[in-house]
């Protein structure tokens, strides 16, 4: 089927204005953005309770604000993976409308891109709230002028190539596991958040699970952001290297799974298999 | 007569979430998997902070009684607004069973699951992190335990009719129900070492006092805290009847109400 630009333009505009309005129906727009937001912050402050109760003589407030950045960034992860995962599900299973979004000229993909775009101002809301808060309360050090700003924004941007790319592939996966497909997102965020180096140094972990960190792009992600960020993690060079190419690769294989997941669900007939109620 | 109906009744309906227990292993193993996660992400966290020992048991602790804490949630308190969505209510309602009786039920079942997967998460947790509880105290533990199972278990019985009356708006609400509940509960750190009045506002949720009490029993050494574990033991009876009491007051009400508004069975909203 020929798919002109700007059917692919309007796709996106009208799954977004769609993917809001579901988003956002039921309840209004402060509880929408309070719940959605109240996931990292609470984390945020678990962090900072364990942190001031349960910290020893080698721990550093550097060690809390290490952590705090991670959960400002995950809160991006845990919104698209959520997201995308949950567009499927309520898609075939609620309204059981998955059969005229694949018939309809606009890709899937396309509409997956646009159904689940509210994790971007969830997630900045979530990054710049965590981190005024934290800065103010904590005292972590973070000074306006120290941040390195055009770097910050770019692999920011740069960033959200890798987390649509594991949206897209939550979103295979949920595809093909009909009575199951709502524990995949809380399944693969619960797995990275012990990976991605969020809140956990990669050098802790048992060398198998630290290698496969290392070959996840969100942990440069987000080291490379904490670099930009607070002059006392520059200490060693930021892994620009690492995160290209790890981001290359994750977004090539997890892009091509999700392509493979959507023609296996077609084909098995699970695309439409509502199986929950 | 009225007695063996409810036996029936309360059998029916704990039977499923029995049998769900070992039907489907993949179930079973996503279950256990992801509180466990979270643990082994906490207790590395407490790690990073260079924290004594002990904590990590008391994050074990804490970890473990999130199972309880979300199948009180995501099965019971939701369960009269899925089964309205199926189709289901009305044929609860119809029939000569009562809604009580049912939710007792569903608490038997989904108290036997949750313990049922709590202890796996502990067992493996416990011999991950070579952590050394006082077993000897079991009977402590039980004493402190039993309550909490029960009493938050009768907090979503009552939960269940605020559900099915709130409506679809409601759900949005159920997001706060997981990590700041983490956080308020005192999950993965002593809470009432932070703040007292915060785990006093915590304590609303008898999930704090379980945990914290299990703490006391189960973990060697100082730990500073409130209340002592038979207070709070104490404390969680009171919770379980006033829930239970008001749990029967609210299906009652809700019922009367939906039946007069013609909402009951209204799917979808």
């Amino acid at each position: 089927m020929a798919i002109r630009n700007n059917n692919i333009a309007n796709g996106i505009k009208s799954s977004a204005l769609l993917g809001w309005r579901i988003e956002t129906n039921w309840a209004n727009i402060f509880i929408v953005f309070l719940v959605k937001c109240s996931k990292p912050f609470s984390v945020a402050l678990l962090l900072s309770a364990m942190y001031m109760i349960t910290s020893g003589p080698e721990a550093t407030i550097y060690d809390l604000s290490w952590a705090i950045i991670g959960v400002c960034l995950w809160g991006f992860i845990q919104s698209a993976t959520e997201l995308y995962s949950y567009a499927i599900v309520g898609e075939r299973e609620w309204f059981r409308n998955i059969k005229n979004i694949i018939t309809a000229p606009t890709p899937l993909h396309v509409y997956l891109l646009g159904r689940t775009s509210l994790w971007v101002p969830v997630g900045l809301l979530n990054f710049i709230v965590i981190l005024s808060i934290s800065n103010y309360s904590l005292n972590l050090g973070l000074d306006i002028n120290s941040i390195e700003k055009v770097k910050m924004v770019l692999f920011l941007l740069l960033g959200f190539i890798p987390v649509v790319s594991l949206g897209m592939f939550v979103a295979g996966i949920s595809l093909v596991i009909p009575r199951f497909s709502e524990g995949v997102a809380f399944g693969v965020t619960g797995v990275l958040y012990l990976i991605s180096g969020s809140i956990i140094k990669t050098n802790m972990l048992p060398t198998i699970l630290k290698n496969i960190s290392e070959a996840l792009p969100f942990t440069h992600w987000i080291e490379i952001i904490r670099y930009t960020m607070f002059p006392y993690f520059r200490i060693n060079p930021a892994p620009y290297s690492e995160f290209f190419i790890t981001s290359i690769i994750f977004c090539l294989v997890t892009n091509y799974l999700y392509f493979y997941l959507l023609n296996y669900a077609r084909k098995s007939g699970k695309i439409d298999l509502a199986s929950m109620y | 007569m009225i007695l063996s109906h409810a036996f029936r009744t309360i059998i029916a309906r704990a039977y499923p979430r029995i049998i769900a227990s070992f039907r489907h292993p993949s179930w079973f193993l996503f279950e256990v998997s992801l509180p466990l996660l979270s643990i082994v992400t906490f207790v590395y966290v407490l790690r990073l902070f260079d924290s004594p020992s002990q904590f990590e048991s008391y994050a074990v602790i804490g970890g473990c009684m999130l199972p309880v804490w979300f199948n009180v949630v995501f099965a019971m308190a939701l369960q009269l607004r899925w089964e309205k969505d199926s189709g289901n209510i009305e044929i609860f309602m119809t029939s000569p069973a009562q809604i009580t009786w049912i939710l007792l039920g569903m608490m038997v079942g989904g108290g036997f699951q949750t313990i049922l997967m709590s202890g796996t998460v502990l067992f493996i947790a416990t011999y991950m992190f070579e952590i050394k509880f006082l077993w000897s105290n079991w009977h402590q533990a039980l004493i402190v335990f039993i309550p909490c199972v029960m009493s938050l278990y009768s907090i979503g019985m009552a939960m269940s009719s605020v559900f099915l009356k709130a409506g679809r708006a409601f759900e949005y609400y159920l997001g706060l129900t997981e990590e700041p509940v983490q956080f308020f509960t005192g999950s993965y750190f002593p809470i009432f070492s932070q703040n007292i009045v915060l785990a006093i506002f915590g304590s609303l949720i008898p999930l704090t006092l379980g945990i914290d009490g299990l703490r006391q029993v189960l973990v060697e050494g100082e730990y500073f805290t409130l209340l002592n574990w038979r207070y709070e033991a104490l404390i969680m009876v009171i919770y379980w009847f006033i829930a239970l009491k008001f749990a029967k007051f609210s299906l009652e009400w809700m019922e009367k109400l939906a039946r007069e508004k013609g909402t009951l069975t209204l799917r979808w909203q």
